[in-house]
């Protein structure tokens, strides 16, 4: 079959442009991030870590570190628990308004970032709360619950009533219940919305970018160093970043899968 | 009159949905160690009735008592009832043994007993060495029989079955149905089963209660239901009987002639009064029906000529449709039976004390 060669190898171009397009840029911050001297652009001059020695010795790039996770850790374990209560009430009882209650809930999804930042910024502004780490978490609370609620209330509308019936019947109360039968079931979807909104906060720039206060969080100093100059330590962060995001990403697959068997 | 109090007795409940009574003023007494099953048609009540002594539902009105203590509002986590539920309920994230010991463990029963009495129950149920198998791994039928090794262990003062079997194969619910009985006769503890199957019913149970539209319409045992049924609708719901629409004839002492079409049979007096002129269902058993290719019949059974006009060889039955004029009537034989083909002329012939004459059902129509 010789006139289908041509179209088969046009196939393979475009799918190797198409992976380039992908992951060339990524590859390139990755090469930079070794870069011995200052430049941007190629020439490379060979491999050296200094960027990532300048990375680890520059304060700002650390308490970043240490308030972005901050704000995502504290993110995740109230977003954890208001979003499974929420998850619970809106699946399990047909109430009087559940389903307004369930649009309400999922909406600050559909709002543009730029708008809820705006718009936090100025509840802020006239409620007199001073701008802190603890405005950005409240942002981002309000940002990352419909994320959570969407993930849990999927898994609880398949869960199996009966199983909680099954466990009052053998002498379990509500609570106990709760915590031997339905929360060991619903866990990893609960790991795996946790996930979701842990890396959402985690590199977050709109909303945080109105609801800070002197402490910067790790997104908006990249940002500004970007703007300010070209400093290849940029590449080295971002680098970390990603190293960082792969190793969580796949460890916590492996965690869900484990609970589910 | 004092009686003893019963064991567990319903009283009077009645239990509303949206306005409508599943269970409508239910009275039922259950003794010690009997086998009782809730029989009828899906949406009789007879699931809401057992949710209620399990503690899954509450009555609108009426008590319910266990031992003579008045139980209606207790929850079901604090009631000494177990219960084994249609549907597969075991706990997916635990195994076989920690479904078991589940309920022991929450009454902090200790380690060793708790051993022994999941592996007592494991043998009870027939899966021993089961203990460490994950809940995926088993059958159907292993699964229901895991359950009922669950709510049996925690040594319930009374067990309820809600249709346990209704989702198995059938020849795995004929070998459960065995098992059960067998169990029931060993533990000798209460037993509510809830069923719509009538077989089922007939052949596990000490009494079978027949419901519908959430009121009993027959307390008995197997044999009494079937041979003495109270209503046409009891009598349709326990086996599936010819029923022949027919006027009361002539009313003698002991014997009532009904007409049927043309034809007159004698038929054994109801309960209830009868007079010249009243319809009558005359209920005709297959299984109570023989045929013959003579066309002769002793005088004291009834006769009626016809031709077969279907044959279904079910291997332990081989069943008649017999044509007779514009009336039909089922009648099974032994396979071992000379097997006779369609078209060929018989006779249909029963003693008119196995017929069975009763009011027509003027229930059927009302909701």
């Amino acid at each position: 079959m010789t006139h289908r060669r041509p179209h088969v190898s046009g196939l393979a171009v475009y799918t190797v442009l198409l992976f380039l397009f992908l992951f060339a840029p990524i590859a390139f911050v990755v090469l930079f991030s070794f870069n011995k001297t200052a430049g941007l652009t190629f020439p490379f001059h060979g491999f050296s870590l200094r960027w990532y020695r300048a990375v680890f010795s520059s304060p700002t790039y650390r308490e970043s570190i240490v308030a972005s996770l901050r704000v995502a850790l504290i993110t995740v374990v109230v977003v954890v628990v208001v979003g499974t209560l929420a998850g619970i009430g809106l699946t399990r009882h047909a109430f009087r308004g559940s389903g307004a209650a369930r649009g309400l809930l999922l909406f600050p999804a559909a709002l543009p970032g730029l708008f809820v930042g705006i718009a936090l910024l100025s509840f802020f502004v006239q409620t007199k709360v001073t701008l802190s780490l603890w405005t950005v978490t409240a942002g981002h609370l309000v940002y990352v619950l419909p994320y959570f609620v969407l993930v849990v209330t999927s898994r609880l509308q398949r869960f199996d009533y009966l199983l909680e019936e099954a466990a009052r019947d053998l002498g379990a109360g509500p609570w106990t219940t709760f915590r031997r039968v339905t929360l060991p079931l619903i866990a990893p979807s609960l790991i795996a919305g946790a996930l979701v909104v842990f890396s959402l906060s985690w590199d977050e720039v709109f909303i945080t970018f109105f609801t800070i206060g002197a402490q910067n969080t790790l997104p908006l100093v990249i940002y500004s160093t970007v703007k300010q100059s070209v400093d290849p330590s940029v590449n080295a962060i971002s680098t970390l970043l990603l190293a960082g995001s792969l190793v969580f990403i796949f460890s916590v697959r492996r965690l869900v899968v484990d609970l589910q068997q | 009159m004092i009686e003893a109090p019963s064991y567990l007795r319903v009283e009077s409940a009645t239990k509303l949905f949206a306005g409508v009574a599943a269970v409508r003023d239910f009275t039922l007494d259950i003794a010690d160690g009997e086998f009782v099953s809730l029989l009828g048609p899906s949406g009789c009540g007879k699931t809401t009735l057992l949710r209620m002594i399990g503690g899954f539902e509450f009555p609108d009105r009426g008590r319910i008592l266990l031992e003579g203590k008045d139980i209606p509002l207790m929850p079901a986590h604090k009631r000494p009832v177990n219960m084994v539920f249609q549907r597969v309920t075991l706990f997916p994230h635990l195994n076989v043994f920690e479904n078991i010991a589940f309920g022991l463990q929450l009454k902090r029963t200790s380690k060793d007993e708790i051993r022994r009495r999941v592996g007592d129950a494991l043998d009870l149920v027939r899966l021993p060495g089961f203990a460490e198998r994950a809940v995926a791994t088993l059958s159907g039928g292993q699964a229901q029989r895991v359950a009922l090794a669950r709510a049996i262990v925690n040594r319930p003062k009374v067990l309820l079955f809600d249709e346990p079997l209704s989702a198995l194969d059938l020849q795995i619910r004929r070998e459960l149905q065995v098992e059960l009985k067998d169990i029931h006769r060993e533990l000798r503890s209460t037993f509510v089963y809830v069923t719509h199957d009538q077989e089922e019913a007939m052949t596990m149970s000490d009494r079978i209660v027949v419901m519908r539209n959430g009121v009993i319409l027959q307390v008995g045992d197997p044999i009494e239901v079937y041979r003495a049924p109270a209503s046409l609708f009891v009598a349709s719901f326990v086996g599936n009987p010819n029923v022949w629409a027919g006027t009361v004839a002539a009313v003698q002492n002991g014997s009532v002639a009904v007409s049927v079409g043309d034809r007159t049979f004698p038929a054994p007096t109801p309960g209830v009064p009868l007079r010249v002129g009243d319809p009558v269902a005359l209920v005709l058993r297959a299984e109570a029906l023989s045929l013959s290719t003579r066309m002769t019949a002793a005088p004291e059974l009834c006769a009626a000529e016809g031709t077969v006009a279907d044959v279904r060889f079910a291997g332990t039955v081989v069943s008649y449709r017999v044509q007779l004029g514009d009336r039909q009537l089922t009648v099974s034989r032994p396979p071992q039976a000379e097997i006779l083909h369609e078209g060929a002329p018989v006779t249909v012939t029963w003693s008119p004390r196995d017929s069975i004459l009763l009011p027509p059902d003027e229930d059927e129509r009302t909701p």
